[in-house]
């Protein structure tokens, strides 16, 4: 049990960790991916929780609204699990779900394209799909 | 067929009412205000967190910064002994200045106390959207002149209570700064995304590269803050106005730590 919690404790940290430094650095290309493949690896039930905290932190981190953030992850997390018709592949689904986030983000943050954002994004573009062909598997 | 259809999609969706309510939920508790503490706290806690990760950008861009500014040395060292030599020239007459000033002020005031506006020197907590790690609750307003080097390179857009946003001069919606060279041209100091400009010179100004160019005080402004100095001068199409480039020799991103007034 004390395992499990501590292994929660190391996965949330290092979470906040990615998404404070894609603060510094830009937007939250990553990490928005990451915390939808968080979500969907735990139970129902607990995502109500785990979706109110990881919300929490991105709205906080990033100033943005609570309530609005738990909507984006909400929205995308649903696409993620029921998405089929549309996207067979789940992989793709996490793909899409964190791209449209990360530019809704970037509209309502009000951030301009610029080369630096741009190479953000070719560069998270490729470390997400190397990352997901190497750690996700279902 | 449609409506089976819908009826179905709508059962997919059934475990997942909860959190959508729960999102309602929040939405509401935000309109009324009590979510703020608990963002607020949570700003805190993450606080840390963007420090350190602002000290491990910064070491991982110094080596490029370096290279950049090295590429570029042979001609800031000259440009620095000019600045130097009528910086020198113009020490004297500042010492004399001040100690007139400190005479008066005893005659009138009778006590030493110093007249400028409080300083608060503060570390940069993000690049990518420009953030300081002060805000309300160390004395930071909207609109503060924020500082590199003592060189103006941005304002407070939004002073939460512990930390600030910033928007730099050069981006195309920060607010326009009233600005003068040294030869007394006013104009408007904006953004076009790139550069810094100073807009709406008349078309007669009597402009030099090189000239300083300082704020002529406004509301949370002080005169006499440095913007930077006349890199190039533009002529408008409809030839009514000039526009100058202002360049700047710091930069908000190469600081570690910025003042606001």
């Amino acid at each position: 049990m004390l395992i499990i919690i501590l292994k929660f404790l190391v996965q949330f940290l290092a979470l906040i960790f990615l998404m404070s430094l894609e603060k510094v650095i830009g937007l939250p290309w990553f990490s928005v991916l990451i915390g939808l493949i968080w979500l969907d690896s735990f139970e129902k039930k607990s995502q109500v929780a785990l979706l109110t905290l990881l919300g929490l932190f991105l709205a906080s981190i990033f100033n943005l609204s609570l309530g609005l953030s738990l909507v984006l992850f909400t929205i995308g997390i649903v696409f993620v699990k029921l998405g089929q018709a549309f996207i067979a592949d789940k992989r793709r689904r996490f793909l899409l779900a964190s791209l449209v986030i990360n530019l809704l983000l970037l509209w309502i943050m009000g951030f301009s394209l610029t080369g630096l954002s741009l190479t953000q994004l070719v560069l998270s573009y490729f470390l997400i799909v190397f990352g997901l062909r190497i750690f996700y598997r279902k | 067929m449609l409506k089976i259809l819908l009826q179905a999609r709508l059962k997919k969706l059934e475990p997942f009412w909860g959190l959508f309510l729960w999102c309602l939920l929040i939405f509401f508790l935000e309109l009324v205000g009590l979510v703020q503490p608990v963002k607020i706290l949570t700003q805190n806690l993450t606080k840390p967190l963007l420090s350190l990760n602002t000290n491990l950008v910064q070491a991982a861009l110094t080596p490029y910064q370096e290279l950049r500014h090295s590429y570029k040395a042979a001609r800031r060292v000259q440009d620095l002994e000019r600045k130097f030599a009528e910086a020198s020239a113009r020490l004297g007459e500042l010492e004399q200045l001040k100690l007139e000033n400190q005479k008066l002020r005893a005659l009138l005031e009778n006590s030493d106390r110093t007249l400028s506006p409080t300083q608060i020197s503060t570390p940069i907590l993000s690049y990518g959207q420009p953030a300081i790690d002060a805000g309300s609750n160390q004395g930071i307003d909207q609109f503060s002149p924020v500082l590199v080097e003592k060189t103006m390179v941005g304002l407070v857009s939004q002073a939460l209570p512990d930390f600030s946003y910033v928007e730099l001069l050069y981006q195309a919606k920060t607010q326009p700064v009233l600005a003068q060279t040294e030869t007394g041209v006013q104009g408007l100091v904006k953004g076009d995304g790139k550069r810094v400009l100073l807009t709406e010179l008349p078309a007669d100004a009597v402009l030099e590269i090189g000239q300083r160019i300082e704020t002529v005080g406004q509301k949370g402004i002080d005169r006499g803050l440095l913007i930077g100095r006349v890199r190039s001068i533009e002529t408008g199409q409809s030839a009514g106005v000039k526009t100058v480039t202002i360049e700047q020799y710091v930069s908000f991103y190469d600081a570690v730590i910025v003042e606001v007034r």
